[in-house]
């Protein structure tokens, strides 16, 4: 049987330049010992058990991991394993909803987000999300990139806001199909170019990370690789992390990869999300420690 | 660019992340301010219940008992028999339902289960732009044509005022209601069930009477409900067409005139010096007041607990 | 084979026949023309009230509609100078009531209750409590302004006032606005929230920038619809003391002093008045349709207003 993890690994053989920095002064074979291999990046987030619960339902436990600098980190596994739960931790989207509550210790650059003196508001200026589905607001192409610097206070003259705009959706590679048309509503684009200008919308109030929510799930191939390139050329500047249901997107495009499963929690009979192994990309989908990622990223389960 | 945005060593700490205060101050301000708007609602109850408490208490305490059992609505002479009024609100909520009921429910299944889009989209703001008819228009009306031309040629009752009237009047009134709230529930009873049933060879009529009814009966009791208390509280429509004016003796026919428990308060607060009248007139207006808010009112919470079942299933 | 023996030539015979059966549904047709007939029933009501109303009114609105609006009200009905004025007056005031005390209240308690309010058991009690009051009858606020505005505050209102029936009708109302405003703030997607929240937007930015405009057509609908109930409404005027017999002052539409004076008129009012009247002089039947006539060209043109403007925005959006 031919295993995604075999397409994987050709397709990782295919382009060894775009990993290169990442991997440099490494030895695919040392699996293991890689991490403390090379210099570290330095890490911007740092997770240490924790929990999430919605009410009295544990949705995540005891989740364990660093995010690195200007790398891409993606989250896999199969669905209700709490990956986009514990995206929505990064930035504090879990506050929206009631009853949501966060245990064990979440640090942004040595900073413990949960903190009671920290503001949500706050973390999200630092950490811009990209949704699921393209969400776009009822306005124009220019307003949907300027909100962001406007609620922020970021630019007060217009100058100054039109070369965030500019500057926005040319790092979301738009300006070209979108300059002649800024005033046009945002929901006359194409669902390809309504993520990208959404991935404008999050970089234009300058976030230190992206949050990323299967952001390709509802665009066709194309305008996938588009996103997945796009991410390529701006992961120098941001840290992204990913949650992706898609295993040949996280081995194409991440430095490190997350596995999630879910579990029956059986204290409580009922299904809790747990991070299986992490470990950089090549690692996991190629040499994994742990037998449940293989049989995941081989598709015998899942 | 990236790395002047957060510098990790020494200036970022929990600080950076502190909600500026100024704007916290705002948003508490602003929240506290919606919040207080919300409590308004709270406020008006406690009020209508206070008002209505504080001075049907002296009527309940001070009358003498014997006249709010007798030969009929004399307030001004001190008879304040409140049989008449309610007896008179039944007779009129009862015509009504008579009348708004199999209409209103008709229309309802009509437009829920029969009716094209296209025809739906026509016919549903007419019935909507009669539920914004005034009811001092109703009241007009019911005085104007339906006595002459429905309660005396049908029924030889009187070309004036009657409960007769008055309840056709307040049927047609609520026959939007009934209407919309029936529709409602017939909507919420999911396309599955419809399809269940016509995929075994039932007829659309036996669908919707079997199926589509009967899933939607708690929607269905809640407009009924509705409409009754909506009825029991109509007032100008019996005001105008009821056929009594200031008194009323008590009667039990529909044909004759005489007031209902709203039509008794308008006509005894009418014109500027009727308010304060003789002896009890001021507290009897609290006192029939406060019985017709408890009937209305457990009315609207029985309903309102047929509308959550209704949620709840599906 | 078997197949074809299965269906025999009787049974193929039977099933062309329950097949034609399906156009002889006579329990079927009937069913539906009987709601086709209710249907249409209210609908012939709808226009036979329009056409009795605008039969009687029409002489008066057509021999001398000018007049009719500007004139006041009269003793006899044929006296030419009887006209709703004053009503007008009063109606506009009670519209101005309404929309600053209702509106404002209204839709900031529905901000509150579907994007602040802990969903506990106080949040329900006060939801609940709206759904009650939405159902109180109409009269029974008329004695609360009774007993709060004419009488308890009547040093402030004026006691019969206009200023106790305005703020006895946006009481009225309220219910009507948060509930209505409650279901066009619910129907916000949650993406353009979070979309919001996601750059950085605080609670009442993202408020003020996605919820509203979103929100804006729906909010819109229910205070035109509110708006209509109130100056439709009549009961509680008669019993916060709304004039009866004739009124003495005919105040101009901006003249401020008349808000809180002791005597006012309104148009619905005016027509329970004058058919009351016409029981004497059956005249003011004709004055009271023609009084008909002028509400109901408002409160119409408001309903229809809200009923499009709805229509489009659910079509808009899908």
């Amino acid at each position: 049987m031919e295993t995604v993890a075999d397409s994987t690994r050709a397709m990782l053989v295919d382009k060894p330049e775009q990993d290169a920095s990442a991997t440099v002064g490494l030895d695919i074979g040392l699996i293991g010992q890689a991490a403390s291999l090379g210099p570290e990046p330095d890490s911007v987030f740092e997770v240490e058990n924790l929990d999430v619960y919605y009410g009295s339902f544990r949705a995540v436990q005891g989740a364990t991991f660093t995010v690195y600098k200007h790398e891409i980190t993606a989250m896999i596994g199969p669905s209700g394993c709490g990956k986009t739960t514990v995206l929505r931790c990064f930035n504090r989207m879990n506050d929206l909803i009631p009853g949501a509550r966060v245990e064990g210790r979440l640090d942004f650059h040595s900073v413990p987000i949960y903190d009671p003196r920290v503001d949500p508001v706050e973390v999200r200026r630092r950490i811009g999300m990209v949704f699921q589905k393209p969400n776009p607001f009822p306005k124009s192409i220019y307003d949907n990139i300027a909100f962001g610097p406007r609620v922020t206070g970021m630019a007060k003259k217009k100058g100054d806001l039109d070369a965030i705009v500019e500057q926005s959706l040319n790092r979301a590679a738009l300006w070209d199909e979108v300059k002649d048309r800024l005033k046009d509503s945002a929901l006359g684009l194409s669902g390809g170019q309504q993520q990208r200008l959404c991935i404008a919308r999050a970089v234009a109030v300058d976030p230190d990370v992206l949050l990323m929510d299967e952001p390709c799930s509802a665009l066709d191939p194309i305008a996938t690789t588009r996103i997945e390139d796009l991410m390529q050329e701006i992961k120098n500047d941001y840290t992204i992390v990913i949650v992706t249901h898609n295993m040949q997107q996280a081995a194409r495009i991440s430095n490190r990869t997350a596995f999630f499963t879910a579990q029956i929690d059986s204290t409580a009979d009922q299904r809790c999300g747990l991070l299986v192994e992490y470990d950089r990309t090549e690692t996991i989908f190629s040499n994994p420690s742990d037998e449940r990622t293989e049989n995941y990223v081989t598709g015998r389960f899942g | 660019m990236s790395d002047t945005r957060v510098d990790p060593v020494g200036e970022f700490s929990v600080e950076s992340l502190k909600a500026n205060p100024r704007q916290a101050r705002k948003e508490r301000l602003i929240r506290d301010s919606l919040g207080a708007t919300a409590l308004v609602s709270v406020l008006i109850s406690a009020l209508i219940i206070w008002s209505l408490f504080s001075e049907a208490w002296t009527f309940i305490i001070e009358v003498d008992w014997g006249s709010v059992w007798d030969i009929g609505w004399f307030p001004r002479r001190g008879i304040y028999d409140i049989k008449t009024l309610i007896v008179a609100s039944l007779i009129v909520t009862g015509i009504a339902m008579i009348v708004a009921g199999p209409l209103g429910l008709g229309a309802a299944i009509f437009l829920s289960e029969y009716a094209r889009p296209g025809l739906r989209r026509t016919l549903k703001p007419i019935l909507e732009i009669l539920a914004g008819i005034p009811s001092v228009v109703l009241g007009f009306f019911a005085l104007e044509w339906i006595a002459p031309n429905v309660v005396k040629s049908i029924f030889a009752g009187p070309a004036a005022g009657s409960l007769l009237a008055a309840g056709i009047g307040v049927g047609v009134l609520t026959i939007p209601l009934v209407a919309s709230i029936s529709e409602d529930a017939m909507k919420a009873v999911p396309m599955a069930l419809r399809e269940a049933s016509s995929g075994l060879g039932a007829r659309k009529i036996t669908t919707t009477v079997r199926v589509v009814l009967p899933a939607s009966v708690s929607g269905l009791t809640a407009a009924f409900i509705v409409a009754i208390s909506r009825a029991l509280g109509e007032t100008m429509v019996v005001f105008m067409a009821g056929g009594a004016a200031q008194t009323a003796t008590y009667t039990h026919s529909a044909l004759d005139g005489s007031l209902t428990m709203t039509a008794g308060m308008a006509s005894l607060a009418r014109g500027t010096d009727a308010v304060v009248g003789e002896g009890l007139t001021f507290q009897s207006l609290f006192f029939v007041g406060l019985v017709l808010f408890v009937m209305t009112f457990g009315l609207n919470l029985v309903a309102d607990r047929f509308v959550h079942r209704v949620r709840e299933q599906y | 084979m078997a197949k074809a023996r299965l269906v025999g030539h009787r049974t193929s015979k039977v099933m062309a026949q329950a097949m034609e059966r399906r156009t002889a549904d006579v329990r079927g047709r009937v069913f539906q023309m009987s709601l086709l007939t209710t249907l249409l029933i209210s609908l012939f009501i709808l226009g036979v009230l329009i056409v009795d109303v605008a039969i009687d009114a029409w002489g008066v609105l057509t021999g001398r509609p000018g007049g009719f609006l500007s004139g006041t009200m009269r003793s006899l009905s044929d006296d030419p100078k009887l006209g709703v004025h004053q009503a007008l007056v009063g109606t506009f005031w009670i519209a101005v009531f309404v929309a600053v005390l209702a509106f404002p209240v209204g839709i900031g308690a529905a901000i509150w209750l579907e994007e602040y309010a802990p969903k506990n058991r106080f949040t329900r009690f006060i939801e609940l409590n709206i759904r009650n009051l939405a159902g109180v009858p109409s009269v029974v606020y008329g004695l609360l302004g009774l007993f709060l505005f004419v009488e308890g505050l009547g040093g402030i209102t004026g006691g019969k006032s206009i200023a106790s029936a305005g703020i006895t009708l946006a009481i009225l109302v309220l219910p009507i606005v948060v509930i209505t405003a409650q279901e066009a703030i619910r129907a916000v997607p949650q993406e353009l929230k979070e979309g919001a929240y996601g750059v950085g937007a605080t609670k009442w930015t993202m408020i003020r920038s996605q919820v509203l405009p979103y929100a804006a057509p729906g909010v819109l609908t229910g205070t035109l619809l509110s708006m209509s109930r109130g100056i439709g409404e009549a009961a509680p005027l008669l019993l916060v003391g709304a004039v009866s017999g004739r009124l003495g002052t005919n105040p101009g539409f901006f003249d401020l002093s008349a808000i809180n004076a002791e005597a006012f008129m309104a148009m619905p009012v005016i027509i329970v008045e004058w058919v009351q009247s016409s029981g004497r002089d059956p005249g003011f039947a004709e004055a009271a349709a023609a009084a008909i006539v002028v509400l109901l060209v408002f409160v119409i043109l408001m309903n229809a207003a809200a009923i499009l403007m709805r229509n489009h925005f659910e079509k808009k959006r899908g």
